[in-house]
């Protein structure tokens, strides 16, 4: 859901949001004199503005209100933002706030909204009132006949939850869920569809060590009553973000699907459980498998741990390398256009003589030797050659420097 | 400007462009300071009279012209444009052959270029810069990732020569982000970026270029494996901590 509000913001202010040109950024760092070019309207802040709030990860939206509120230096847009991005971060996110006077959790989400300050708890039958930019719950209230399911749904609700309640207090230390029922409320008995979403989410706020996670389920259970078959869909997805001196984020999720028999509500709650249940627990340890492969299959992809060689790079021995190529280039010998195949064949060569170089101690005196004979050759051809105009002035300005 | 990078740091990392142009555009009057301490991925330009690619940064540009390591010519075109000395400009040439090396034993793949200009003080600055695509269609060998992308980012300051030894500044930023999409994790990713350190004062006896590429060797290596152990593995206990493996939770269930 996050993802669909962000296409929309950046559809609408592509010019800023979408992933930037470099020339663009380069160019937006040339004219920073001419501020009248870069000037944003109040939209514009507005929009940019909740693009921060909306991609925070995991429990982290205050501080980056924080820090937004500080960037931006406009209370107003920053409020406006706020109003709208609050509470679309909270649904999606599926936030657990706490109601007064000990009347148990509520989850946050777009299943169990009634306006977009109230949502309704199933389990107590109360309904929460909530501050969105606040994140907590003002008020509650009884829930009224209509909001609530007939008593025919509530008994398949109340026993999917008390079933999912079970799973969760086993499976997760510190994990709430809710079931709602989404369609078909009112059926008064048999002889109509209707839908329930089995809501799980566990969430570990470590801001003191730079760590959050959260884990959101989503299932829905869609009883239909003429094929007397239940068609199960779930989407779980995983988030954690580390950022102790820098910023590394996991994003994983995937999507299910099942089916089991219509049955009565006490052994579809079973079935309905067992099911969540596998799929979450088979999730799991694929994850588990995903990061064991990592070390040693999937980054290496992006870089070894050590050369294809097996070894440190040979550093010291670069200068006879590229010694040999400046001969061979001043003889006429090299050719440029197969530079990097013979640059391949040079190398190994070189490998070859860095094992003898440390087995005898005695070619190193040699090498070098011969090493200075060639680069004192070098020099004098070099001698004789007019040189290039020299530019001893700096020609980077030091304020590049991209140093902290 | 610490706010900024503040949201910098809590920003999705495969968002980082965006964050970066959103706070350009909000902080105009930041805007150096903010590109000068912010490293985004790397793009990449054709020399189309060496056949060969080059790595576009803050270092090799002039203008709104960019310098190609292998032809030393600014891409478009550019009048008066700024050119290292031709002495540097031979120690660039060589750095960026061996570093071609280095690249591809390491990388497997992948494209490098290396930049160096005079600095203030008698020394002078080298920039030496990786990119990879690792994924599938990319230059990834096992074909294990659905997208999979590494920057590394070296800029070493070298201080004067003075009694045959010198200072080296290195500070490395890595950049990355990959994708797996099998059966039956699904949609697993992760992308970061971290960025360190390193000073050392080494006698230039073996030549700068050894000096460098072995701090280089070194730094790249240790971040790697930070990513990969300390950084990858904190998400990994975190996901374990949300959800236990049934080992974990069958153990502790007589306690409770």
């Amino acid at each position: 859901m996050t993802n669909v509000t962000l296409q929309a913001i950046a559809g609408d202010n592509n010019l800023i949001l979408s992933p930037p040109s470099f020339a663009l950024v380069k160019a937006m760092a040339d004219e920073e004199n001419e501020l009248q070019e870069t000037e944003l309207s109040y939209d514009q802040k507005k929009e940019i503005a909740k693009w921060f709030l909306l991609n925070a990860p995991a429990g982290e939206i205050n501080y980056v209100a924080k820090d937004l509120k500080e960037v931006l230096s406009d209370e107003e847009v920053y409020n406006e933002a706020a109003m709208e991005a609050f509470p679309v971060y909270n649904k999606s996110h599926m936030i657990c706030l706490e109601m007064p006077s000990r009347a148990g959790d509520v989850i946050i989400s777009s299943y169990s909204e009634i306006t977009e300050n109230e949502y309704l708890d199933p389990r107590t039958a109360q309904v929460a009132i909530v501050d969105h930019v606040k994140q907590i719950c003002t008020k509650v209230r009884p829930a009224y006949d209509e909001e609530l399911p007939s008593s025919y749904i509530e008994e398949f609700r109340s026993a999917l939850d008390a079933e999912i309640q079970r799973y969760v207090s086993e499976s997760y230390p510190k994990g709430v869920s809710t079931v709602n029922c989404t369609k078909g409320k009112d059926a008064d008995g048999p002889g109509m569809d209707f839908e329930l979403v089995v809501i799980i989410t566990a969430r570990k706020l470590s801001p003191q060590n730079f760590c959050n996670g959260s884990w959101r389920s989503v299932w829905n259970i869609d009883f239909q009553d003429e094929s007397q078959v239940l068609d199960i869909k779930g989407k779980v997805q995983v988030g954690a973000h580390y950022f102790e001196e820098g910023n590394v984020e996991l994003d994983a999720k995937k999507e299910f699907q099942d089916s089991t028999i219509f049955q009565s509500a006490d052994d579809c709650a079973i079935a309905i459980a067992n099911i969540i249940r596998h799929h979450e627990t088979e999730y799991l340890g694929a994850l588990e498998v995903a990061y064991s492969k990592l070390p040693d299959n999937t980054f290496k992809d992006l870089r070894r741990k050590l050369p294809v060689t097996r070894t440190l790079f040979p550093w010291q021995n670069t200068l006879q390398f590229s010694l040999t190529r400046e001969v061979e280039k001043e003889l006429g010998l090299g050719n440029s256009r197969n530079g990097a195949f013979g640059l391949k064949i040079h190398l190994k060569s070189n490998v070859q003589q860095t094992s003898i170089y440390k087995r005898q101690k005695k070619n190193e005196c040699i090498n070098r030797a011969s090493l200075q004979v060639i680069s004192n050759v070098l020099t004098s051809v070099k001698d004789v050659r007019p040189k290039g105009t020299r530019d001893s002035s700096s020609f980077r300005s030091s304020d590049k420097q991209p140093f902290l | 400007m610490e706010a900024a990078l503040g949201l910098l740091r809590r920003m999705p990392p495969k968002q980082s462009e965006t964050a970066l142009s959103a706070l350009l555009s909000l902080l105009p009057q930041h805007s150096s300071d903010l590109l000068s301490q912010v490293d985004l991925p790397l793009q990449v330009l054709r020399d189309a009279e060496s056949r060969k690619d080059f790595i576009l940064c803050e270092y090799n540009r002039d203008a709104d012209s960019y310098r190609s390591p292998w032809s030393n010519k600014y891409h478009p075109p550019l009048e008066d444009a700024l050119y290292p000395s031709s002495e540097l400009r031979k120690l660039e040439v060589e750095a960026n052959d061996i570093f071609a090396i280095y690249r591809d034993q390491y990388y497997e793949g992948g494209i490098s270029s290396v930049y160096m200009w005079e600095d203030d003080n008698e020394g002078f600055v080298a920039c030496f810069l990786i990119k990879k695509d690792g994924s599938k269609s990319g230059h990834g060998r096992r074909g294990c990732l659905e997208e999979g992308a590494w920057d590394a980012i070296h800029v070493i300051q070298v201080g004067p020569e003075e009694e045959e030894m010198a200072q080296y500044c290195l500070t490395s930023t890595i950049m990355l982000s990959l994708t797996t999409d099998d059966e039956p994790s699904g949609k697993f990713g992760l992308s970061g970026s971290i960025r360190r350190q390193m000073k050392m004062e080494l006698a230039v006896a073996e030549g700068h270029l050894c000096n460098m590429g072995r701090m280089i060797e070194e730094l790249e290596g240790k971040l790697r494996n930070s990513l990969d152990q300390v950084y990858f593995g904190k998400t990994r206990e975190m996901v374990c901590t949300l959800r236990p493996p049934a080992e974990i939770v069958q153990m502790r269930l007589p306690d409770s």
